[in-house]
């Protein structure tokens, strides 16, 4: 006789997802398996007991703490003083709410070992997202990982995300992108061998932290090297201009994809991802990495 | 005011986008339940949930003119929504700090027991332990079972919002049940409801 049937293979032919041979089996399994059948049965009450499962309203005072919000937010917005003075509102353009493109790259490996970890840089205040090498994952079940099944909405193509508190300046900027690409643990980087594209198409590359909706936006219409388009690494962080007085919100986008070797670095405005990217650009320099 | 009240939810979304402020209050209006509907339950929090959800509004406010007009706004809000509760999650990761679950729940029961249920007791009770059992989900399962099982979405819906396939939807919910059934079996009523509350030694009124 044939022993019982799994409960992950029962919920699949539930949802008639086994191949003919499978269900077959399951199905002739189930014919004389007690068992079985009322495992069926509790698969099914699972799905009653969620829908059946209550959660709170929305407060009203949430509702109103996001109106308001909003209201702030709209008043931040640079609304043009008239609108015949506006000479041309963004355009609804076609992309995607997501914020990068699957787009598999010599990068992607580096990024799938550092799924689901945390690293904090100590003495410079750094906090640096999603850096540890293997053995040093946090204590999320290691089963979750290896599902190798995220949803897509959240969770496409994903650079690092820094958030270094680099004050960067004009004048030293290579020596501080320079420090910046040395805190990635050497440990992190690509085995180099091969970044097989295909592989690692439903990898859990997604614990970084999310980039935000704008800097990635920034990011895609900035574009890189032909070879690149996407930044490796996003530092968030602030910039200074020669002879400017004070720093300034910047995003740091670092363009490579080895690391041992030259990145690009190019700082731009936070008003990249509402104006023209190009005229957002505050400096540009080249480094070697670690 | 009146007349965007009327107005369908691309058209303010548009509007947004060429500054009318108005527009945006009207489809945070008519979504935020939703919203929050879909946000509470895939993070298991108010909190958070609320949080979450501001997040996703704002986003959604500064990155309008990325909406794609081959899909619907909801779909779209959903979308966003999704992606900040992600960002929650992971950011919870990053600090798993403060309170245990514990609070979470409490928040959840006690919320539950202001309502009108006729049994509030047991059944708040039964919706912690699914609070408590999603939890231990992956959000890959748990998105998908959120949007199916919890809120009802078809699953064409929810592979619409989560941008993967139907048979992915399908299968990962499958798991999910499959993985959730050990810690809520005990809930189960077949036949008799009272056998299964005594066996946490209900206090069950009958």
């Amino acid at each position: 006789m044939t022993s019982h049937v799994d409960t992950e293979t029962l919920a699949l032919s539930a949802e008639g997802l086994l191949d003919e041979a499978e269900e077959c089996s399951v199905q002739g399994h189930l014919a004389g398996c007690e068992q079985c059948t009322e495992q069926l049965a509790a698969l099914a009450d699972v799905s009653r007991l969620l829908g059946e499962a209550a959660a709170p309203e929305l407060p009203p005072d949430v509702a109103a703490r996001i109106e308001e919000a909003v209201r702030a937010e709209a008043e931040q917005r640079e609304t043009p003083s008239s609108a015949d003075a506006d000479p041309a509102p963004p355009p609804p353009r076609d992309d995607s709410v997501v914020p990068f493109p699957r787009r598999p790259s010599r990068w992607l490996p580096f990024l799938v070992g550092a799924a689901a970890a945390v690293f904090v840089v100590g003495g410079a205040g750094a906090v640096l997202y999603s850096m540890l090498g293997p053995g040093n994952h946090t204590g999320r079940a290691g089963s979750e990982v290896s599902e190798q099944e995220r949803p897509d909405a959240a969770l496409s193509y994903q650079p690092v995300l820094l958030e270094s508190e680099t004050s960067y300046t004009e004048d030293e900027l290579d020596s501080q992108a320079a420090e910046v690409l040395g805190t990635v643990p050497a440990t992190d980087y690509p085995g180099q061998s091969e970044g097989d594209p295909d592989e690692p198409r439903e990898a859990p590359e997604s614990d970084t932290p999310e980039v935000p909706a704008d800097v990635a936006t920034c990011a895609r219409e900035l574009g890189g090297t032909d070879e690149e388009p996407l930044p490796a690494l996003i530092d968030i962080a602030t910039f200074q201009p020669s002879g400017a007085e004070s720093a300034e919100d910047a995003w740091v986008m670092y363009y490579g994809s080895d690391p041992a070797g030259a990145f690009e670095v190019v700082v731009v405005s936070p008003s990249c991802a509402t104006g023209d990217p190009g005229d957002s650009v505050l400096a540009e320099s080249r480094v070697s990495g670690s | 005011m009146d007349t965007v009240q009327e107005l369908p939810d691309k058209e303010l979304l548009s509007r947004h986008a060429h500054g009318d402020d108005q527009a945006f209050n009207e489809l945070v209006r008519r979504h935020r339940e939703r919203m929050w509907a879909v946000a509470v339950r895939v993070l298991g929090d108010p909190e958070e949930a609320s949080d979450a959800l501001q997040d996703a509004f704002l986003s959604a406010f500064r990155g309008a003119h990325r909406f794609r007009g081959d899909s619907q706004v909801s779909t779209w809000l959903h979308r966003i929504v999704i992606n900040a509760c992600h960002d929650r999650m992971r950011r919870k990761l990053v600090r798993p700090a403060v309170p245990t679950d514990d609070a979470t729940l409490d928040v959840l029961s006690n919320e539950r027991t202001k309502g009108t249920t006729p049994d509030p007791t047991s059944q708040s009770e039964a919706a912690m332990d699914v609070w408590a059992a999603l939890a231990d989900l992956p959000p890959e399962q748990r998105f998908p079972l959120v949007l199916v099982d919890m809120l009802g979405y078809r699953v064409d819906e929810a592979a619409e919002i989560l941008e993967v396939a139907s048979g992915t939807v399908k299968s990962r919910c499958a798991r999910g049940r499959a993985r959730l059934l050990p810690s809520l079996t005990h809930l189960r009523n077949p036949e008799d409801p009272r056998d299964v509350t005594s066996q946490r030694g209900g206090d069950r009124r009958s």
